[in-house]
């Protein structure tokens, strides 16, 4: 290959190779599962990325919630044997509970 | 003259007619069949149904109304749960005294919250809950686990505890922040 033309390779391939450099530096999110057990959260504190997905799991025989304590995310009833999935956009510390039973708590954080 | 509200009273007496010391249940309990124990588990659920349905509707605080929903809906669940186990297994469940006696107490202790109203009502009814979840939780761990003999009854009940527990914590707090005026 003359050299204009291998200049030119190396000018078209730049962009895919620091495209690559970029994926190889950011992981792909994460799914990580609570599971929702003899009402508690299993596990009681967990610590994400974000833009991880939190699945929430209710393995007992009666509706929970997940609910952030300063209100800016809600589950809604999760029915028995359901699940709710919520991304965790910013980084952050929230502490929630189950809306039905609030001796149920626990706390996400976010990096 | 007013009417003093003895819903603990009632709830003590109840645990100790259920509860007294591991040993000395051992010695006199009754001896309960499976149909009897569940007779007793479903019998305890609608008991804790109908008494929040009277909260549902005369409780002035709504943190003792959403109690009393969430007593509702989990006792109910609860009760759905024994009665489909009851039906799979061709259990009848079979009244007895343990149970009859918790549907006196209950009586007793309706009769007594129905002259009630405003914040003495949800005081009254939540000291009430209290007794009666740890009395349950008692006889939970020193009656009715112990003493069945089908497994799925057993883990049916063991599978009820954390519900108990946590219904019993919930009301505890209630109490204090109710006698505390918050």
């Amino acid at each position: 290959m003359t050299s204009p033309l291998r200049g030119l390779a190396l000018l078209l391939a730049l962009p895919a190779a620091v495209a690559a450099g970029r994926a190889y530096r950011t992981p792909a999110p994460h799914t990580h599962e609570v599971l929702i057990q003899g009402f508690k959260f299993h596990p009681s504190t967990i610590t994400v990325a974000a833009g991880d997905t939190l699945r929430f799991v209710n393995r007992d025989p009666v509706p929970h919630t997940a609910t952030a304590r300063d209100s800016t995310w809600d589950s809604g009833p999760i029915a028995p044997g359901a699940t709710w999935a919520y991304v965790a956009p910013d980084t952050g510390d929230d502490a929630f509970f189950c809306r039905f039973h609030p001796v149920m708590l626990g706390r996400l954080q976010v990096r | 003259m007013t009417l003093q509200p003895r819903p603990q009273l009632t709830a003590a007496v109840l645990t100790l007619a259920l509860v007294l010391a591991p040993s000395l249940m051992a010695a006199q309990a009754p001896r309960l069949s499976d149909a009897e124990i569940a007779h007793i588990a479903v019998t305890a659920n609608t008991i804790d149904v109908n008494m929040a349905k009277l909260a549902g509707s005369r409780a002035s605080s709504d943190q003792v109304r959403g109690f009393a929903g969430t007593m509702i809906t989990d006792h109910s669940a609860v009760n759905a749960q024994a009665a489909a186990l009851a039906a799979r297994l061709g259990v009848t469940p079979a009244p007895n005294p343990v149970s009859a006696s918790l549907e006196a107490s209950a009586d007793s202790a309706r009769a007594q919250l129905q002259a009630l109203k405003g914040p003495a009502f949800d005081r009254a009814y939540i000291a009430r809950e209290v007794g009666y979840h740890q009395a349950v939780l008692d006889a939970l761990d020193n009656l009715l686990i112990p003493q069945s003999s089908n497994r799925e009854l057993r883990e049916l009940l063991e599978s009820v505890r954390p519900a108990i527990a946590a219904h019993l914590e919930h009301a505890r707090r209630l109490a204090t922040s109710l006698g505390r005026g918050t």
